[in-house]
């Protein structure tokens, strides 16, 4: 039997699985690599375990919502992802949404 | 040190697609070094062994981080899974009272025992798990695209079952899949294509049972009156909107089951039993038994066929 606890981790990660994907788009707007992604969404507040990031940068670039290139940094080979200009544009409109459904859901909560 | 990430990535690896193979785990290893380095530069000292057996842990088991890698979709998906879970539980149903009825049968003519229960249970369980595979691969299929299907779109509320009105005689969709499994059992049974659960008429009891000609005369038509009731459960089973049609087919099985019980109550005995050794007092008591029963069973088979003829006839008038 799943405790109170359980379930609100189950309803909790639901509801992140969705913003994870808008929070990675907006931080690359501009470049950055896996690690320093991550780095970047802890320091605004969004933790991301770096197994579920690498497979999630990979898949959207497939859906060609990001862009990547292998450069050297730091003495190490390393991937740099950004926006594609097809991913600003799914951006902007799932910005749209996002504000949209939070003005719906703030005066219900 | 960098032998134990050289040894975790090559597990990744030979996991991965050969196509992504090198540049997922050039990825993973910037990965896992850039953890390595927060870690020493927090630490101030390189990592031992231990620390760095533990940071690799932390990233995942070799196989669940291929994994993530991989195409994101169940064996079966949330679309398909509840059409499979009703498909398994009904195939699960049916092959479950196909398997009890034989066992049924042998245990109530004395031809069975425990191990007769336990054979079914045991010979039961790889035919189920058998199934529960088959009915696996299909979804799988479908949920992959192999198998085409609309997406189960093109369905219509009209060709749902009606809600029972709590008539006699009414039965649902899963009635009616027991009632197929049940007369494909006798069709087998009466054709010779499936062994009677009895085994030999000669039994090594020292008594042999024998049918009175009249059932022979009778093949066709009992063979006839069961494929009618097959096509009747089938519409049940298949379109249980068509309450004429249903109830058409079991009047004409009504009528049918009536004529073949006035053919068969003259030729009475219609079983015999013959003591063939020393089981002669066996035999007897059987032949009691049978000649009490069969008699008794015959009235309330006709009974039941007037009723439901009453009831299917009215069905078929009333449409409902």
């Amino acid at each position: 039997m799943p405790t109170d606890t359980d379930i609100f981790e189950s309803l909790r990660l639901e509801l992140r699985r969705g913003t994870l994907i808008l929070a990675v788009l907006a931080q690359l707007r501009e470049e950055r690599y896996g690690y320093s992604l991550r780095q970047a969404l802890s320091t605004v507040g969004v933790e991301i375990d770096e197994g579920a990031l690498y497979p999630m940068l990979r898949r959207l670039e497939a859906q060609g919502l990001l862009a990547s290139e292998w450069r050297e940094e730091d003495r190490r080979k390393k991937r740099f992802y950004q926006l594609s200009d097809e991913g600003r544009r799914v951006l902007a409109r799932l910005a749209d949404e996002w504000r949209a459904i939070n003005a719906a859901l703030e005066p219900l909560l | 040190m960098s032998d134990l990430i050289d040894r975790y990535l090559a597990a990744v690896a030979a996991l991965l697609p050969k196509s992504q193979r090198q540049d997922i785990v050039a990825e993973l290893r910037d990965l896992v070094m850039n953890r390595v380095e927060a870690r020493e530069a927090a630490g101030g000292r390189p990592l031992d062994k231990r620390e760095l057996e533990a940071l690799l842990r932390e990233v995942g088991h070799p196989i669940a981080v291929a994994g993530r890698y991989g195409p994101n979709r169940a064996l079966v998906g949330p679309q398909i899974y509840p059409f499979w879970l009703f498909g398994v539980k009904a195939v699960l149903a049916v092959a479950a009272f196909a398997a009890v009825i034989p066992a049924g049968v042998a245990l109530v003519t004395g031809h069975g025992d425990a191990r007769l229960v336990l054979g079914t249970i045991h010979d039961f369980i790889p035919t189920a798990l058998g199934l529960i595979g088959a009915a696996t691969l299909i979804a799988a299929a479908i949920e992959r695209g192999w198998i085409k299907t609309d997406g189960f779109q093109h369905w219509k509320v009209s060709e749902l079952p009606r809600i029972p009105d709590k008539g006699w005689f009414l039965k649902s969709r899963f009635d009616g899949l027991f009632e197929l499994a049940a007369v494909l059992l006798f069709i087998g049974w009466w054709t010779h294509l499936l062994p009677f659960p009895t085994g030999r008429a000669h039994g090594d009891d020292g008594m042999a049972i024998s049918f009175s000609p009249i059932f022979q005369a009778l093949y066709w038509p009992i063979l006839a009156l069961a494929v009618l009731q097959v096509a009747s459960s089938l519409i049940l089973v298949a379109k249980p909107a068509w309450v004429r049609a249903r109830a058409a087919a079991e009047v004409a099985c009504s009528l049918g089951g009536l004529a073949l019980i006035a053919m068969l109550w003259p030729a009475q005995p219609l079983v015999v039993f013959t003591a063939l050794t020393a089981a002669g007092e066996r035999a007897a008591a059987l032949q009691r038994t049978i000649d009490l029963t069969l008699p008794v069973v015959l009235i309330v088979s006709a009974a039941i066929s007037l009723a439901k003829l009453l009831i299917d006839g009215r069905r078929l008038l009333r449409g409902r």
